[in-house]
């Protein structure tokens, strides 16, 4: 993946500018995802994506290789939807405090987990479903360390947060998502005729 | 019964603790399920949410991005012919005007015929109108002298030939500046 996209950005810096439609190709639909869990719309994430693809092509020349061009690109679209998140006038960032005092938050322990088919296609289609709905403070970092496959240090590297303010923000996304699927399995028994809760229980 | 902190119940989620913990927190999963279905919820959406499917932009996503970055070349004879559009078409007009007169004498005597053509109308009204003009303006320049004006009963022919080749220039001049050229810009972007 690095050797690859390393050769084609070699031969856009050789002169042959057609060949960043390769990287775009490579890299377009995991930076899309990332786009669309911060801003949440279709129009705004791709318009987004677009300029980041163009700031990152004018960027290449200064690209150093000190990380991978992944996690060089994420953070110019995290960057770019970051700005659009500042225009509508919505947080991404915010003081240290807020976000150490994380640290102690408790999941919710009222709404007990229920003896769930994990398995089942209502399962995924829930998690896809409160995924997409996650805040766009923490569903960016919940896609970039799960979906991604990013480590905390990369996820670091993309978004400029410290390294516990990253894990407070993976765990706020997990509880948030533990909270709301939860509700929807508990829902889904509660919905259930008697005697599919008797065998179920 | 305390139950797990956040962070070991991230570190258990994501398979990262520590050798020497590792013997104390599995202790405690197997004494509290609270915990052990925590554990296994996580992991449930870990894996679901690994195999969910990315986000695609729309299908002429890459074309736009380049389109952006680099323009696709046009071949140098369209863009020829694009930048100098104006003088082509000028050209065009001005040699078939010409071709038209020199291969017509008679439109250059304006005698009327008895079924003169829409094109020798034409150039009649035109020279209508310049004589009406040119008659006007000499009689206000001879009142102003003081002289009775001048009934000038015959057109003067050779001097309609100069002006009717002004006018098509700056007709010609017009077309390319407002017309030709815009034609032509809006085609190069």
């Amino acid at each position: 993946m690095h050797d690859k996209d390393q050769s084609i950005v070699d031969r856009v810096l050789a002169g042959e500018k057609r060949a960043y439609a390769e990287l775009v190709d490579r890299h377009k639909d995991k930076a899309m995802t990332l786009a669309m869990r911060m801003l949440k719309n279709r129009e705004d994430a791709e318009e987004a994506l677009q300029d980041a693809f163009v700031r990152a092509f004018h960027a290449l020349p200064r690209f150093e290789w000190k990380s991978s061009f992944s996690t060089w690109l994420y953070r110019i679209v995290f960057n770019v939807c970051a700005s659009a998140l500042a225009r509508r006038g919505e947080e991404l960032h915010r003081s240290i405090d807020e976000e150490t005092e994380g640290e102690t938050f408790d999941p919710p322990s009222d709404l007990l987990l229920p003896d769930a088919q994990y398995e089942s296609a209502e399962f995924a289609t829930m998690v896809q479903e409160e995924v997409e709905r996650l805040p766009s403070m923490y569903g960016p970092i919940f896609t970039l360390f799960v979906m991604q496959e990013m480590s905390y240090e990369e996820i670091v590297n993309v978004t400029g947060l410290s390294l516990s303010a990253v894990k407070v923000r993976l765990f706020r996304a997990r509880a948030l998502l533990r909270e709301a699927v939860a509700k929807r399995l508990a829902n889904d028994i509660a919905e259930l005729p008697k005697e599919g809760v008797q065998e179920s229980l | 019964m305390n139950h797990l902190s956040n962070n070991e119940l991230q570190s258990l989620i994501d398979g990262a603790i520590m050798n020497g913990e590792r013997s104390r927190l599995m202790a405690h999963l197997e004494e509290c399920d609270r915990c052990r279905r925590e554990i296994e919820f996580h992991r449930s959406v870990t894996r679901v949410a690994r195999a969910l499917p990315p986000v695609k932009p729309s299908a002429h996503f890459t074309e736009r991005v380049m389109t952006r970055i680099a323009p696709r070349e046009q071949p140098a004879w369209l863009r020829w012919t694009l930048n100098n559009l104006g003088n082509i078409f000028g050209m065009i007009f001005v040699l078939g005007v010409l071709g038209y007169f020199l291969t017509t004498p008679k439109l250059f005597t304006f005698q009327t015929s008895n079924e003169p053509s829409k094109l020798t109308e034409a150039l009649q009204t035109y020279n209508g109108l310049y004589d009406n003009a040119k008659t006007f303006i000499v009689g206000q320049a001879e009142k102003l002298k003081g002289n009775p004006p001048a009934v000038s009963a015959a057109t003067d022919e050779t001097g309609k030939i100069p002006v009717m080749v002004v006018s098509s220039l700056l007709l010609l001049v017009l077309l390319d500046r407002f017309v030709f050229q815009r034609i032509s810009r809006v085609r190069m972007r």
